[in-house]
């Protein structure tokens, strides 16, 4: 008898741990975001938050899942994403979030305020993609509709996963951007974003490079430029490479299939000057002129043409950053740390006036390893 | 009181998972920046003397844990005194370990669910397997310690494309006076610890494998926590590293192949908890032990349920948060353990030494 007793008593126990997880929710119970775009809010020292929320209920009816954009004000990021939920009357679910755009406003005064609530909590991932918006404010990048896939922020990330074939935009996410900006020698970098209108149709466009020093955004670089800053830090990965013919007209599209560089710093008569090695290997892709590509010879004057190209525009962005931003977006000064820590003692505390300064000599390769399927220009007779 | 024996093979297994403990979590202390390792290797060297006294220890006092090597050197009281002091070093150890898994599921995992409940489950656990006894203890180590192996292996294998290898130059960046300091803090939240499991040696049976117990951990703990820490450092670089609170979950969270194997940083909290267990009921075994030798019980089991429940509770609030944490391990706690871990250990080497040579001398002269 007592033993049933017993038992019964600790069934009736047992049951008090069968009433469910601690925080249980279900999905209707959250909004999952897709993206934030964060603006400088109405008054003075407020920020504003975007955030593009996916659409459950229309995902139900196998149609592709819709967006809804929500914007509030507040003066922490934290307490906007809070707030939020007296709009939705859903907590937010960050983690599947994939951009973060923010406006040339914001970040030209300092991101830290914006983006450590992103990479200390616990709720955020920080591998989301950061943007910097070159149009007036990331609202309205946020809220634009995009050509292949329903929600903005999923078709960025996928522009961002398919960058290595354009490599005219650094591909950032927020970790990494936080870890150049704490690394000594190291300035942070994000891509740009603007609107590209046709017919009407607004689409989001990811080109060029915003850069930053310390975390004040100071100036930008085109597309083109990007691709050639990212030859000088070794992380290009395909994209075009177009060279000019006798006449200095664009004539030859080279598609790039892999490259290396390699950054030496080194002491030359007492100054510090840095060694831009790159041998970069193609295949060439496009002749839009009849002459000049009929035979072997014609490949190597090619191959030499196009390094000598290449190694012109890399130093010509290099003296460009050099002389207008001061800020070390390649990496020079963690080179510099990690070789020649003695150096570096005594040129960190001023590096941004030193890396201006800094000699730079760039030496490019060029090797073209095919030629498609025609194995020379189309010839008129 | 019954023996329990346990294989030297179950031995180390304990051994290791308790000295590996929190570190492969938590990180090591981290004024040397990417000069960690090199930390590490150092304390590794630092500690030989002092396995050598504790292995010296174990044949001088064969079949004896710490607490009765404390009374028969000491005599009745002072031993008795000193014992209570390594009671209580077991128990906070234990309760420091539990309360690191809560502030790891506070902060990380279960952000809404009281820190108590996760520390209560694990104790719980802790205090029934010490309840089993030594034996299962040690074979459930066994099978964990592969586990643990296998998963750092696999995640190591995962981040290899991520490694950055430029983060570890230049070599000794924040100068040599912060890597001693490393060297002094990864000694005693480690190696040093290993004190703890004099206090389990009287399940050894053999005289001679306690060296072989001490160095084997030692080396292979050793490589776990290396592999840890390099890889932290090589995914993350020194500066980032220093800023996480458990800088293991974040580089797992950047593993991603092929957008397919990605956010599986829950799942290497595995290896946490069974790092946490394993320290914790070890802990809670020594100072249960303690604390049966101390007052003459007959059996430590008989305390096991009120320590543990002692010890989850103490682990509430022996800290007020997660900063605290940090300052407290990083900073105080290689002050704080050094007597128990060297002086003590130390002083009780060199007297016994004396009283067994006198022993023996006295052994001749009443033979002859």
């Amino acid at each position: 008898m007592l033993k049933k007793v017993i038992l019964a008593f600790i069934s009736l126990i047992l049951l008090i741990s069968v009433t469910g997880c601690w925080n249980y929710s279900e999905v209707d119970d959250i909004s999952i975001v897709a993206g934030v775009g964060i603006d400088k809010g109405e008054s003075e020292g407020e920020l504003s938050v975007t955030v593009e929320i996916v659409d459950t209920k229309e995902g139900m009816k196998s149609s592709p899942a819709g967006f809804k954009i929500l914007t509030l004000s507040g003066k922490t990021i934290f307490e906007i994403a809070r707030g939020i939920i007296s709009i939705t009357g859903k907590k937010l679910f960050w983690s599947h979030s994939k951009a973060i755009v923010l406006s040339e406003e914001v970040a030209r005064e300092g991101v830290i305020k914006v983006i450590d609530w992103y990479n200390r909590d616990t709720e955020t991932r920080s591998d989301v993609y950061i943007f910097v918006s070159k149009e007036k404010t990331a609202k309205e990048v946020i809220s634009l509709s995009s050509v292949t896939e329903s929600i903005t922020a999923f078709a960025l990330a996928q522009q961002m996963r398919s960058e290595k074939n354009v490599s005219t935009a650094p591909v950032v996410e927020i970790w990494d951007f936080i870890d150049k900006l704490e690394a000594s020698g190291e300035f942070a970098m994000a891509p740009l974003i603007y609107i590209h209108e046709q017919n009407k149709i607004k689409n989001a466009r990811v080109s060029g490079t915003a850069i930053f020093s310390m975390d004040k955004m100071v100036g930008t670089i085109s597309g083109e430029e990007t691709k050639y800053m990212l030859f000088a830090k070794d992380q290009i990965q395909g994209g075009v490479l177009t060279v000019n013919d006798k006449q200095g007209k664009t004539a030859f599209s080279l598609e790039i299939l892999s490259n290396k560089t390699k950054v030496k710093p080194v002491w030359i008569d007492g100054k510090l000057q840095m060694q831009i090695n790159t041998e970069t290997q193609v295949g060439l892709d496009e002749v839009m002129t009849p002459e000049e590509f009929n035979n072997i010879n014609s490949k190597n004057v090619l191959e030499e043409r196009a390094g000598k190209e290449l190694q012109e525009r890399i130093l010509s962005i290099i003296h460009r950053v050099q002389k207008d931003y001061h800020a070390d977006i390649f990496g020079f000064g963690e080179l510099i740390h990690e070789r020649m820590p003695q150096t570096w003692k005594k040129v960190k505390e001023n590096w941004g006036q030193e890396f201006s300064e800094l000699d730079v000599v760039v030496n490019s390769k060029v090797i073209i390893k095919s030629s498609g399927q025609t194995s020379r220009s189309i010839q008129t007779h | 009181m019954n023996k329990e024996i346990i294989p030297v093979g179950h031995m180390i297994s304990v051994t290791v998972l308790f000295t590996v403990g929190t570190s492969i979590f938590m990180g090591l202390p981290g004024q040397s920046g990417n000069s960690k390792w090199i930390a590490l290797l150092f304390a590794m060297v630092l500690v030989v003397p002092l396995i050598l006294i504790y292995a010296r220890l174990h044949v001088l006092f064969p079949g004896k844990d710490l607490f009765d090597m404390l009374i028969a050197v000491y005599g009745r009281v002072l031993g008795r005194m000193i014992s209570c002091l390594y009671i209580w070093y077991a128990f906070h150890l234990g309760a420091l370990a539990l309360r690191v898994f809560g502030e790891f599921s506070r902060s990380v995992a279960l952000t809404e669910t009281p820190m108590l409940v996760p520390m209560l489950c694990l104790g719980l656990l802790c205090i029934w397997v010490v309840k089993a006894g030594i034996e299962v203890l040690g074979r459930s180590a066994k099978l964990l310690l592969l586990f643990t192996i296998a998963v750092n292996l696999i995640i190591f294998t995962l981040s290899i494309s991520k490694l950055e290898y430029h983060h570890l130059l230049p070599l000794f960046d924040k100068g040599l006076q912060s890597v001693l300091s490393d060297t002094m803090g990864t000694f005693s939240v480690t190696f040093a610890e290993i004190i703890i499991i004099l206090g389990a040696f009287s399940t050894i049976s053999n005289k001679a494998a306690g060296k072989k117990i001490l160095f084997g951990s030692v080396l292979i703990s050793g490589m776990i926590i290396l592999s840890a820490t390099l890889r932290n450092l090589l995914m993350l670089g020194p500066e980032v590293v220093s800023s996480l609170n458990f800088p293991s979950y974040v580089s797992a969270s950047r593993i991603n192949v092929g957008d397919f194997l990605s956010r599986i940083e829950a799942s290497t909290a595995v290896v946490f908890v069974i790092t946490t267990f394993i320290k914790a009921s070890l802990c809670l075994y020594v100072a249960s032990c303690g604390v049966a030798k101390v007052f003459k019980l007959k059996s430590y089991r008989s305390v096991v349920l009120q320590m543990g429940l002692l010890m989850i509770y103490f682990a509430d609030f022996v800290y007020k948060d997660i900063m605290e944490m940090q300052y407290f391990s990083y900073h105080i706690y290689k002050i704080y353990a050094f007597p128990f871990q060297v002086i003590i250990p130390l002083v009780l080497w060199i007297c016994a030494e004396i009283m067994v040579s006198r022993s023996k001398h006295k052994q001749v002269a009443s033979q002859q």
